[in-house]
């Protein structure tokens, strides 16, 4: 019996154990199978730029509708960046440029300004650019209220007298300046895109205002809408004329070649942190500057990502912490009259430590009104104010702020935006260990825009407010915050900076043409300021993108004038694209993942379902072998 | 009263509650600092003052609040819910295709929810004691307590990201072709974390309430009755047991029917999905005021009417129930 019973256990042993092994390695080989399978892909990296392939951009807002004029807000600033030229734009170190003019000149008694145009710029649809369309365009939008009009004050007509010539008359004197700015660059710069003229015939009227060439315009860019979906996407193609007739690219200078991606998706994406997932997960290939795109907080970790790029584009703006001068506020907080007191902020602030360690190394500091990056304009004799705790602790005690027991010299709250958060926080820590103590007070970003930056009371009740303001790229940027005849609501100096010799260098510069003497005022005038320390300048704001590193040619695509414009993405290619020679064809190469899930997702899947199904099996198995015992 | 006479009084009721609920919302969404022009140019550098000014006077933005409301009231007295400052559409143009989009993703959480967290419900009622029921307890508490916003981020990470099975964000495929199949199966392949993350967050609460009112019910003398006569454990468990026990949680269910607009913003957001609690989001951050006023509305108005339905249901189901 028990001879018997044991050699039954050993077969079933035998048995079992020949089964595992078989399956062992039939579930090995099928596993091997699906991950060979999930990693498989059409076609390998090349080292050459090649055409193809759709990109797929998370973008934080639906523009809702492309005509400028009639939706003059930043997503459409942005988005225009693959489709719309202007007439000037920004080029290296922010010099203006021409984009579809191809120069400019002033009129004597500076009051008009004539552009000639390019005459090699076809719209997609093979209608050949001209002065009329330049024409219309600014008409249209002297008869509507987009945010460009007020650039074009006293604009009394528009002259063609040929197809390549436009001259805009004035019925006042302006500057130079004041004459070339609303054809680039003014307010955000939306409605400053020439629209096709001949998209907006509705029979034989013209319908500007609900007409879907609002969305499906023709194009001078390199891609042009094929597929809106509200709220969802946006879907380009390549403009098919683009680097076969017309050929534009400030920032390249005369490109001729199409692009060389076949599509471009913008998917709307609101949270910031949603984008940078689907970023990560592979679902999307960019993340495109907008508003936080990349929140600060995860710059440094997206930094450091296998196979993602992450760059900065300098930008004219800077952070700063502004003082309250509003003279109820000074009367609360006396230390905000104190310069002493304001370097002490300066000192105690280690930017250096702070752009690496939270924000990436992404920027750069600043020490004065006028952002670095504005070469021509920045006076670099300012005075610095380099990280130092021991000057920070010897001014406050100058200035009778004595450290009391508990190491604290004075309390103040500090209004900040909500998206702010982490930033001021790092400061707070390097305020805090020269005994002035902060109370972050984050305020959602519309309610800050609207009730202390552009309100009747400025900053109201807080005494300081961490800011982001324009600070270039001409220095007159800076007059609507540092000038005592900008004080809030009518200007945005809503920190009530009141110096009368700064306001006075301002008009001086404002009422010549000499750039000499241009430079002079403004560089008195940055002097000045980083003397006084109204604001305790930080570091510039740069705009980040991120993306898949198969994309290449992303960051050529946007340096340096579509930083405020969005990318034109000309230049951008995909390492997995298909050929180098069919630029002017439209390949069909799509990503596998843009249709469904991919063969690494079923892969995958596969892997689970049968982990399970494995798992069940074993467990099935193990309990009938109990019972088996039992028995 | 009879259940017709009833119903309308409640309908009657639940008139100058939708109006008041109107007001209230006219002035909560107006009283909110910033508008949408700020939202519209914030960020823009140098942005000239009467920018701003004229935007508003165009939007009607400068006129004092009580003519503000008197247009608002005077376009809905004609069924016109107004005007989008930020899509410069109709809001109910832009509203209900997005109401669809939401209603695809609630209902079908909303039902999922229900079967799984009954079903399981009455199983661990049933098995009162044993291991399941403990094991099941501890399950749905422990997901109840989570924050539904955390299990979505987690369901993301984990099964879109870390394993790459789902999409983390959208309702299609943007720039999909293909047949109506392979669209109806992309759109299930987005829906399916958002539906679950929904599902979850209030599964827990059908699952309490069932095994709560099935023990309830099963401790009552008529399924000792039922037991002696010799019924099989199952037409005890359905015939006698759960039909009685079903009456409290018609009533939770209908009126939970309000969180099928309200409850979706969290989940939409984290998924982006294009629906109207999404859309509700975006219009807070851009004060686009009518478009939050008519998502308010219609959150009011279906939270008062599923509470009508809940209440008229419990009286037509329940005969003890009195109309007075």
């Amino acid at each position: 019996m028990s001879v018997e019973c044991s050699y039954i256990y050993a077969r079933k042993q035998f048995d079992r154990s020949d089964l595992m092994i078989l399956s062992q390695r039939k579930i090995f080989c099928v596993l091997l199978f699906l991950l060979a399978l999930g990693t498989l892909h059409p076609v390998t990296a090349q080292g050459t730029k090649l055409s193809g392939g759709t990109m797929r951009v998370a973008f934080y807002q639906d523009p809702i509708n492309m005509n400028g004029i009639l939706k003059t807000w930043n997503p459409v600033t942005y988005i225009h960046g693959v489709m719309l030229n202007r007439m000037v734009t920004w080029g290296e170190n922010y010099v203006m440029k021409g984009d579809l003019a191809k120069s400019w000149s002033f009129s004597d008694d500076k009051r008009s300004i004539t552009f000639n145009l390019r005459n090699d710029v076809w719209w997609s649809d093979g209608v050949k650019f001209t002065s009329a369309d330049v024409k219309w365009h600014y008409l249209m939008l002297m008869n509507g209220s987009s945010v460009g009009k007020p650039g074009l004050v006293g604009l009394s007509g528009i002259d063609t007298p040929d197809d390549y010539t436009a001259t805009f008359r004035f019925n006042m004197t302006k500057n130079h300046y004041t004459l070339i700015l609303p054809f680039g660059l003014y307010a955000n710069g939306a409605d400053q895109a020439i629209l096709p003229k001949h998209s907006y015939r509705w029979g034989t009227a013209f319908n500007f205002t609900d007409n879907p060439a609002n969305i499906y315009m023709s194009v001078t860019g390199p891609f042009k809408v094929a597929d809106y979906v509200s709220g969802q996407s946006m879907t380009f193609v390549r403009n098919p004329l683009y680097g076969v007739k017309s050929y534009i690219d400030p920032t390249q200078g005369d490109v001729h070649h199409p692009p060389y991606l076949d599509k471009m998706i913008y998917q709307f994406i609101t949270s910031p942190t949603s984008a940078m997932s689907a970023l990560e997960s592979g679902q999307i290939d960019m993340v495109q500057e907008g508003q936080n795109a990349v929140p600060p907080s995860d710059i440094g970790r997206v930094s450091k990502l296998p196979g993602i790029t992450l760059a900065g584009t300098p930008y004219f703006t800077t952070f700063r912490i502004t003082f309250n001068f509003r003279r109820e506020t000074v009367q609360k907080y006396p230390w905000i009259n104190d310069q002493r007191v304001r370097s002490a902020f300066s000192y105690a602030i280690d930017r250096n430590s702070i752009i690496k360690n939270v924000l990436g190394n992404v920027t750069e500091p600043v020490y004065g009104p006028v952002a670095p990056l504005m070469k021509d304009w920045y006076n670099r004799d300012i005075t610095k104010y380099d990280f130092s705790p021991d000057k920070a602790n010897a001014l406050l005690d100058q200035a009778g702020y004595k450290k009391d027991s508990s190491g604290v010299r004075f309390t103040t709250p500090w209004a900040i935006y909500t998206t702010a958060v982490v930033m001021a926080e790092a400061m707070k820590s390097m305020l805090a260990d020269v005994g002035i103590v902060v109370q972050l007070v984050p305020i959602e970003d519309t309610t800050f825009f609207a009730k202390y930056e552009t309100g009747p009371q400025g900053l109201a009740e807080y005494p300081i407010a961490l800011q982001t303001f324009g600070a270039g790229p001409l220095p007159f940027n800076i007059d609507s915050w540092t000038s005592n005849t900008k004080f809030s609501p009518g200007g945005q100096n809503n920190g009530f900076y009141n110096n009368t010799q700064v306001t006075q260098l301002e008009l001086l510069a404002g009422q010549t043409d000499d750039l000499a003497k241009i430079k002079d005022y403004y560089n008195q005038v940055q002097e000045i300021i980083a003397r006084e320390q109204p604001y305790v300048f930080l570091w510039e704001f740069w705009k980040i993108n991120v993306w898949r590193s198969e994309f290449q040619g992303v960051k050529e695509s946007s340096t340096p004038a579509p930083a405020w414009y969005g990318h034109n993405m000309v230049e951008a290619w995909w390492t997995k694209g298909t050929s180098t020679s069919g630029l002017t064809a439209q390949t069909t190469t799509q990503k596998a993942s843009t249709t469904g899930p991919d063969l690494g997702t079923i892969g995958a899947t596969a892997i689970v379902i049968l982990a399970i199904l494995v798992g069940a099996v074993f467990m099935v198995r193990r309990k009938s072998n109990r019972q088996n015992k039992k028995a | 009263m009879d259940l017709f006479r009833y119903s309308i009084g409640r309908v009657a009721q639940a008139i100058p509650l939708i109006l008041l609920l109107i007001l209230l919302t006219f002035f909560i969404v107006h009283l909110a600092p910033g508008d949408p022009v700020a939202y519209m140019l914030s960020g823009a550098p140098n942005v000239p003052a009467e920018i701003l000014q004229i935007m508003r006077h165009q939007m009607g933005l400068d006129q004092p609040i009580q003519v503000q409301l008197w247009i608002y009231l005077r376009n809905l007295a004609t069924g016109n819910w107004g005007y989008s400052y930020v899509y410069d559409k109709p809001v109910m143009d832009i509203v209900y295709p997005r109401l669809l989009n939401t209603l695809m993703l609630t209902l079908l959480a909303f039902a999922l929810q229900i079967v799984v967290g009954i079903l399981l419900g009455v199983a661990s009622a049933v098995k009162r004691g044993e291991r399941g029921d403990r094991l099941l307890n501890i399950g749905t508490i422990t997901i109840w307590s989570l924050p539904t916003f955390w299990v979505g981020i987690i369901m993301i990470l984990v099964f879109g990201m870390f394993l790459g099975l789902f999409p983390v964000e959208g309702m299609v495929t943007a720039g999909m072709s293909g047949s109506w199949l392979s669209r109806w199966l992309d759109l299930a392949w987005h829906a399916f974390l958002p539906v679950l993350t929904l599902a979850l967050g209030g599964f827990g609460l059908y699952f309490r309430l069932t095994r709560a009112s099935m023990l309830e019910v099963l401790r009552q003398d008529y399924i000792m009755t039922a037991w002696g006569k010799g019924c099989a454990p199952r037409t005890v468990y359905f015939e006698h047991a759960f039909r009685n026990a079903i009456l409290p949680l018609v009533t939770i269910v209908a009126s939970n029917a309000g969180y099928l607009l309200a409850g979706a913003v969290l989940i939409e957001t984290i998924f982006s999905w294009p629906g109207v609690g999404y859309l509700l989001y975006v219009s807070i951050a851009g004060r686009d005021y009518q478009m939050i006023q008519l998502i308010f509305v219609m959150v009011g108005v279906l939270t008062v009417l599923s509470n009508l339905v809940a209440d008229l249901l419990t009286a037509f189901l329940d005969p003890r129930i009195r109309y007075d």
